[in-house]
């Protein structure tokens, strides 16, 4: 026999077979992505590719000039001679325009269909201004409100009439920018013509429309209108189908017909349709067609962000919480969640308000259903925006809502200064103070528990109080995920919003950290610091490790948390006898990591204050839709003369350790820690294949309460329980690590 | 052939059980393909599912006259030398480190289990050049003429019956002692 035929043979014996299990699992999730639209791809990031190799820039000049050309043809225009660009240009020089829009959108299969009908104005110098319209169940339309947009005042009037409120309010300039997309994206052909030019469209030829001849466009790269389905879809859309037509003698748009469909946060599919027509182009504006609008008979005026003397307004706010939440709301710093918030209520709070508010919206159409929900929102957007305008003229806010519920009259759950030494507090029960500087401190000092500081929040920032860390964060600032951001930048945002000052210091070029080899200047900084965090984003570890660097980073006094577990082995910083990281998934594709739940083998530890843990110790700390899903542990339960804190629930690897300093980490390691050291495994597994960073932000709310506290236990700010740091329970106890 | 369009014909029309027919036609197929080039079941298991949830996404892309063997072993080839390029541009470790780390690796549960044989050829297969081991494979175990192994991988014909010679050469070396085990039991 040839030995290719013998070679052939082995491969016929070489066989495979499936567990039925993960058969049954895996063919679950093919079968649900058929389901699914296709995820959208991350877009690489060309240029930084072309200019990192000499050899692909030459390649690509030459990709450009070839492009170039092909450009050039396209530029050529339609037989007609019409060119979008052109048309695009002539958009941008018109000052003024007006037109009528329609949008229709519903749910496949579901009775309940929103229609509204508007005209719009717009107007390069002075605004926006539209009246948006619904269909009349009797027949007919009714006028449902009146939009106002002043860019250069940075003001926004509404008119709302089912609910017979005016309101009028000042944007700050973010705020600003963004009703001034968010309108474009919706009124401006302009912003459509932008979208179809960047995309691959056709031409649709000559049609007439009233008695106008027109030619048309068309595209259907889903690409297009990505920002304006972003608002309307939880992916990008499945379908769209975009034309436009233009005038053959102006050059300019005679009916814009936009069709989109893509599923909402609930996998609800919904189709939306608008169409854009009946335009004037150029028209005469003046500033008195511009002027704000009358405040009709009857109407309540709202200006929405009240000032610090609103008093009444925050407090009813505050009541409107607690009836919808049952209790205060933990942050009131982000002023674009009011709604969000509102819904969440209507989800889950099952308080008499929430669960009236579900009944009364049952029966209502879906932009019945809106207005209900923003009504009943407005208190607490107007208590978001009080608090956020005391940030901003630096009154010194804080807010206690996390720890203090309405049955706490003695204390302080909100507060601002009014003058030198004189403070105004809301308390627990609603009722107000104006307090001098000491007697808000004897107050506030009421709401901390005896011995343990409550970790800053964002509120408090400006609070004199609280003593925030100088944390360094160790990375390697990497963009894995090529989003133009360091993967794990959003850790740091996290803990910088929360008050600490986080030292995020990066290398002379990506990819080489700051931190990578140490001087004497280094170790100078690192032990200067309160908290060194050692991040996920780092790779690779060899300069990390390599001649005696292990030794240095291991003999740092202060106080350290480990996240990137490759370090902890004996081959690393020798924190664990172990070379093998264990890991949920190690590498490939999102959605196989099934290590998310944490089991707490040491309950009473203080970094699980206020954490919740379920009735078997565990909870859930992951965000696992983030990046790849994954985390790497390492797998091992014996942590040697440190204490294991916690494990995954079904695995016995190491999922948070602590060590103490003085003690080898275990018999022989031959490394000894100079100060406090914890290992946390968290940060996302990176996958280039698929654009999931490395080390990215994956907690999730309860994570995130249980990395503070980790935080202050390191900083000295969270005290241990004498008994606190037992071994695990006989039933916890842990078999040794096989592997 | 004729039962294979039909399949993908349904399929097309958004049939569920012809996807189910297909996963269960293909999936010991395209692991046992993944296996051998990438000597890891975790990464194999993972690559193959993915191939299938792309696959199910992209009912409006298959046409009906391929070959739908060839067409999903090509996918899983290319995946992995798309993710072996990834992976040595973006490494943490080393990449005999990492190799090592994964072998090692326990999961809560294993999709694929490996026959003796398999695992033996996994070795083998590991211990010679990747260029070698995908043409070698293709060609044994997908049924891919060399043309079509030199159009996926963009190569000319020579080079990849020259990849096949010098592959099946040092395969057959390094499986020798094991064959003739075989040959006495």
């Amino acid at each position: 026999m040839k030995p290719a035929d013998d070679i052939k043979q082995f491969f016929k014996k070489a066989a495979i077979n499936t567990n039925s299990n993960m058969d049954n699992a895996v063919l679950h999730r093919v079968l649900m992505a058929q389901e699914k639209p296709k995820p959208a791809v991350t877009k690489p990031k060309i240029w930084r590719i072309i200019m990192k190799s000499p050899i692909t820039r030459l390649a690509t000049a030459a990709i450009v000039i070839i492009a170039c050309l092909i450009g050039l043809s396209l530029w050529k225009g339609t037989e007609s001679g019409i060119v979008l660009a052109d048309v695009l240009a002539r958009v941008e020089q018109v000052k003024a325009f007006r037109c009528k829009m329609s949008l229709t959108m519903y749910s496949p299969g579901k009775p309940d269909r929103l229609e509204q009908h508007g005209s719009v104005v717009m107007s390069r110098e002075y605004g926006y201004k539209g009246t948006i319209e619904v269909r009349d169940p009797n027949g007919g339309r009714v006028a449902l409100g009146k939009r106002y947009f002043y860019p250069k005042k940075k003001t926004l009037i509404q008119i709302g009439h089912p609910i017979k409120t005016y309101f009028r309010w000042e944007v700050d300039d973010a705020e600003a920018q963004w009703n001034q997309e968010f309108l474009s994206q919706y009124s401006d052909p302009g912003a459509l013509l932008r979208d179809i030019v960047a995309c691959k469209y056709e031409t649709l030829g000559r049609s007439t429309i009233d008695g106008v001849e027109v030619e048309g466009f068309r595209t259907t790269d889903p690409n297009c209108r990505s920002s304006f389905s972003k608002s309307l879809f939880k992916d990008p859309q499945a379908e769209l189908d975009v034309k436009i037509w233009v005038d053959v003698k102006t050059r300019l748009p005679v009916r814009c017909e936009d069709f989109a469909s893509g599923r909402d946060e609930m996998e609800n599919p919904w189709i939306v349709q608008s169409i854009t027509a009946d335009f004037e182009w150029d028209i005469p504006i003046t500033a008195a067609e511009f002027d704000p609008p009358p405040v009709p008979d009857g109407y309540a005026v709202v200006n929405s962000r009240p000032e610090p003397s609103d008093e009444e307004a925050v407090i009813q706010g505050l009541r409107q919480c607690v009836a919808l939440f049952g209790n205060y709301l933990e942050s009131i710093s982000d002023n674009t969640k009011a709604t969000e918030l509102i819904f969440l209520a209507i989800e889950k709070s099952e308080t008499p308000a929430a669960l009236g508010l579900k009944k009364r919206i049952k029966e209502l159409t879906e932009d019945k259903k809106l207005d209900s929900v923003r009504s009943a929102g407005w208190p607490l957007r107007r208590l978001i925006w009080f608090y956020v305008r005391l940030i901003q003229d630096k009154k010194e806010p804080a807010y206690y809502g996390k720890t203090v519920t309405p049955k706490d009259a003695d204390k302080v759950l909100l507060r601002w200064k009014l003058s030198e030494n004189k403070y105004r507090v809301i308390l627990g029960d609603l009722h107000t103070e104006t307090v001098s500087g000491e007697r808000l401190a004897e107050l506030e000092n009421l709401i901390r528990q005896p011995r343990v500081k409550a970790a800053p929040t964002a509120e408090q920032e400006t609070s004199p109080a609280v003593k925030a860390g100088n944390i360094i964060w160790v990375s390697d600032v990497v963009d894995q995920s090529g989003d133009g951001k360091p993967d794990d930048q959003a850790w740091v945002d996290m803990l910088k919003a929360r008050g600490y000052t986080v030292d995020y210091t990066k290398g002379a070029a990506p990819k080489e950290g700051y931190w990578r080899t140490l001087d004497n200047d280094k170790v100078a900084a690192l032990n200067a610091a309160d908290l060194i965090i050692v991040s996920r984003c780092i790779g690779p570890i060899p300069p990390y490790v390599k001649d005696g660097e292990s030794t240095k980073w291991n003999s740092v006094k202060t106080p350290m948390i480990l996240m990137h577990t490759y370090f902890a082995r004996r081959r690393c910083w020798s924190w664990l006898d172990t070379h093998t990281p264990a890991i949920g998934g190690l590498w490939g594709p999102p959605g196989r990591s099934d290590v998310s739940t944490l089991l707490a083998l040491v309950p009473n530890h203080p970094i699980f204050k206020d954490v919740q843990l379920d009735s078997k110790n565990q909870v859930k700390i992951f965000d696992q839709t983030v990046g790849s899903g994954k985390v790497s542990f390492n797998a091992i339960a014996d942590v040697g003369n440190g204490t294991l804190i916690a494990k995954p629930s079904d695995q016995d690897w190491t999922f948070i350790a602590e060590w103490e300093p003085g003690s080898e980490f275990y018999p022989g390691a031959g490394q000894t820690p100079g100060g406090r050291r914890m290992i946390f495994a968290a940060g996302t597994i990176e996958w280039a294949a698929g654009g999931c960073g490395r080390g990215e932000y994956n907690l999730n709310a309860q994570g995130e309460k249980l990395f503070i506290n980790m935080i202050e236990y390191m900083l000295g700010n969270l005290v241990q329980e004498p008994d606190a740091k037992k071994k695990p329970t006989s039933e916890q106890k842990l078999e040794p690590d096989k592997s | 052939m004729v039962e294979d369009r039909l399949i993908i014909w349904k399929f097309k029309h958004g049939n569920k059980d012809a996807l189910r027919s297909i996963y269960e036609k293909y999936k010991n197929d395209l692991l046992k393909l993944a296996v051998t080039l990438v000597n890891d079941v975790n990464t194999a298991e993972d690559v193959v599912e993915e191939i299938f949830v792309a696959f199910a996404q992209s009912a409006e892309n298959i046409r009906i006259s391929g070959n739908l063997k060839k067409f999903l072993s090509t996918c899983v080839a290319n995946r992995i030398r798309n993710q072996k390029r990834n992976r040595q541009r973006h490494e943490t470790l080393a990449l005999d480190e990492l190799e090592n780390a994964v072998c090692d690796l326990k999961r809560p549960e294993q999709w694929a289990i490996l026959n003796e044989e398999l695992e033996l050829l996994s070795n083998a297969m590991s211990q010679i050049p990747y260029e070698q081991r995908e043409v070698v494979t293709l060609y044994m175990q997908s049924d891919m003429t060399f043309r079509q192994i030199a159009k996926i991988l963009n190569a000319s014909i020579n080079t990849i019956q020259g990849r096949y010679r010098y592959g099946l050469s040092k395969l057959q070396s390094i499986l020798n002692g094991v064959m003739k085990n075989e040959t006495c039991r």
